[in-house]
C-alpha cells in the first residue's frame, strides 16, 4: 500500500503531457465556466443592460472611452463589439449594425458579451 | 559523496533514461516546423539542448546546474520570441489604449493571483486579454497554471515560469555573494504581496501588479509613453527590474524578486501541499552542517534545515547536501528509500513543462536569429 503513490508519480509526466496535447478541450472547458468573460469595466465600458437568451447571457454595456472605435460618424450608434467566450469565433466587430440585429445573431449563436459603443 | 549519490555512472543507462524525454520534446515542439531551413535547424538545436542538459543530470547527478542552464536560455530566448511575436502582431512590444480595450494583451501566470477575488464575486475576469483566441489566451494560461501546479507545486517555478531565468540567472553571475546574509523572514513579504495585490486588484477591478509592479513587463511588453501615468510605470518598471531582477540577485545570490516580491511564487507554494513531489530532509542522514540552508537561491529552508511551504523543488539543496539527507521524495513512499527513483519520477513531469511551455518560444527564437544573421 506504501508505494501505491509510486505509479500515480510516474503518471504524472502522462497528465503533463495530457495537458498540452488535449489543450484546445481543456480550454473549452475552461470558457464554460461562469467567470470565463472579460469584465466590462477593464474592456472599457460599464454595464448598461443584459439580455439572457437561451443559450447566453449578454451584457450590453457603454464604452469607458467613446469614440475610440468610431469609424461611422453618421451613426448615433457607431459600433458594437461582440466579445464571444465560448468556442469558436471569438472576437467579431459588427460595426453600423442595430443593437436588435446584434441580439438576434447572438441569440443564435455562442456569444455572450455585447459592447455597445455610443457616440457622445 | 555529494553528487555521486545519485550518479548513475553509466552513459548507456543515461542516455536510455533521457530517451523518453528526447522523444516528448520530438513530439512536442515538431508542430512549429515549416519545412524552412532556419525552423528545422532551430528544432534540432533545440531538442538536441534540451536532451543533453537532462542526460547530463542524470549522469553527472546534479539537478540544478543543469536545470539552471536550461531554465535560464529558456526566459532570454522566450523573451526575443515574445517580443518578436509582438512586434510582427502589431509593430511594436508597447501597448496603447487602443490593445487594452480590444482585449489583446497576452495572459501571463501571474495575473492569475489578481482574478481570484473578481472571478469568485463579480464572475469576471479583471484582465484585457482574449479568453480563447491567439496567444497566451487567459484559457490556455489558466489551464497550464492549474494543471502543472497541482502536479508540481511550486516547481513551476523552477522549471516551468519563463520570467524566473532572469532572476536566476543573475543570481549565478558572482562567483561570492556580497551581501553575505539576507534575512530570511524577508520570504513571508511574497505572501504579504499575494494578499495585497489579490486585494488591491478586486478594490480597483485592474490587475495592479502588472500596472505597476511587475519587472518582467521590461523583457515583455509595456505602456507606451504617452503621458505622465504611462512615463511613470516605465520608471518603476525599471527599477523594480533592476533592483530585484538584477541589483539585489548579483549582491545576494539568491532569486530576490521570486523569493521576496512575486505574488504568483506565494500562491504557487499553496499548491506544494496538493503536489506529491517534495523535497525533504531526512533526518536521521542529516549531519546539521546548514549548507543546504546557505545554498537555497528561494530562502525556502528553515533554521532547522527543513524545506518550508516555498520550496521550488531547483534541487539545489539536493545537490548540496553532503550526506544526501535532503531529497526529492514522493509523499507517501518510505523516506530514505528508493530516492533515485523518486527523482527521476521528480524530473520527468518537470522537465517535461519547461520543454512544452517555453521549448517551442527557444526553437522559435533560434530560427529567428538565423533568418536574421544568416538565412
Ligand atoms: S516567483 Fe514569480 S517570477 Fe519567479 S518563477 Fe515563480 S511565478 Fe515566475
Ligand atoms: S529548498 Fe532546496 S529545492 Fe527547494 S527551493 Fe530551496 S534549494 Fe531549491
Ligand atoms: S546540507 Fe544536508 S546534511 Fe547539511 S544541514 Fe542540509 S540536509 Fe543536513
Amino acid at each position: 500500500m506504501k508505494y501505491i503513490t509510486y505509479p500515480l508519480a510516474a503518471f504524472m509526466t502522462i497528465a503533463m503531457l495530457l495537458i498540452f496535447i488535449n489543450m484546445g478541450q481543456w480550454m473549452q472547458m475552461m470558457v464554460q465556466l461562469p467567470f470565463m468573460k472579460v469584465d466590462p469595466w477593464i474592456a472599457g465600458g460599464e454595464v448598461v443592460d443584459s439580455v439572457i437568451t437561451d443559450s447566453s447571457r449578454i451584457y450590453i454595456h457603454e464604452a469607458a472611452h467613446p469614440g475610440l472605435f468610431t469609424n461611422d460618424e453618421s451613426n448615433e450608434m457607431v459600433q458594437y463589439d461582440i466579445y464571444g467566450v465560448v468556442s469558436d469565433s471569438l472576437l467579431m466587430s459588427v460595426a453600423g449594425s442595430k443593437p436588435d440585429d446584434v441580439i438576434k445573431s447572438c441569440k443564435t449563436s455562442d456569444h455572450q458579451i455585447i459592447r455597445f459603443y455610443r457616440k457622445r | 559523496m555529494k553528487n555521486n549519490l545519485y550518479s548513475s555512472g553509466s552513459i548507456l543507462r543515461s542516455s536510455l533514461l533521457t530517451l523518453p524525454m528526447v522523444l516528448i520534446s520530438l513530439l512536442m515542439l515538431s508542430q512549429g516546423l515549416t519545412g524552412h531551413l532556419a525552423d528545422t535547424i532551430g528544432f534540432v538545436v533545440t531538442v538536441a539542448f534540451y536532451s543533453s542538459l537532462f542526460f547530463l543530470m542524470l549522469y553527472k547527478g546534479a539537478i540544478d546546474k543543469w536545470r539552471a542552464i536550461a531554465f535560464i536560455v529558456s526566459a532570454v530566448l522566450f523573451s526575443v520570441s515574445f517580443m518578436n511575436n509582438l512586434i510582427n502582431l502589431r509593430g511594436s512590444v508597447t501597448y496603447s489604449d487602443e490593445e487594452i480595450m480590444t482585449c489583446e494583451i497576452p495572459f501571463c501566470h501571474i495575473v492569475t493571483t489578481m482574478i481570484l477575488i473578481p472571478a469568485a464575486i463579480k464572475q469576471t475576469i479583471i484582465f484585457p486579454g482574449s479568453i480563447a483566441s491567439g496567444f497566451a489566451s487567459i484559457s490556455s494560461m489558466l489551464v497550464i497554471v492549474i494543471g502543472s501546479s497541482i502536479i508540481l507545486g511550486r516547481g513551476f517555478c523552477s522549471w516551468g515560469c519563463f520570467y524566473g531565468g532572469w532572476d536566476d540567472g543573475f543570481s549565478r553571475v558572482t562567483r561570492k555573494p556580497i551581501i553575505k546574509r539576507v534575512n530570511a523572514a524577508y520570504r513571508w513579504f511574497a505572501f504579504a504581496m499575494f494578499i495585497v495585490m489579490a486585494l488591491w486588484s478586486a478594490a480597483t477591478l485592474m490587475p495592479e501588479y502588472c500596472s505597476w509592479l511587475c519587472p518582467f513587463k521590461l523583457v515583455t511588453e509595456r505602456d507606451a509613453i504617452v503621458d505622465t501615468e504611462t512615463l511613470l510605470k516605465n520608471v518603476v518598471m525599471l527599477i523594480t527590474f533592476g533592483t530585484l531582477v538584477v541589483a539585489l540577485p548579483l549582491l545576494t545570490k539568491k532569486r530576490i524578486q521570486c523569493a521576496t516580491f512575486c505574488p504568483m511564487g506565494a500562491f504557487e507554494s499553496l499548491f506544494n501541499k496538493i503536489s506529491l513531489f517534495h523535497v525533504v530532509n531526512n533526518e536521521s542522514k542529516c549531519i546539521k552542517c546548514g549548507k543546504c540552508q546557505k545554498s537555497c537561491p528561494l530562502l525556502a529552508i528553515s533554521k532547522d534545515n527543513k524545506p518550508l511551504i516555498n520550496c521550488a523543488k531547483c534541487g539545489r539543496c539536493v545537490d548540496e547536501c553532503p550526506t544526501g539527507a535532503m531529497q526529492m521524495h514522493i509523499k507517501g513512499t518510505p523516506l530514505g528509500k528508493h530516492f533515485t527513483v523518486a527523482r527521476l519520477l521528480f524530473l520527468y513531469p518537470a522537465y517535461s513543462l519547461m520543454i512544452t511551455l517555453i521549448g517551442s518560444s527557444v526553437a522559435n527564437a533560434i530560427s529567428l536569429i538565423l533568418k536574421t544573421f544568416i538565412f
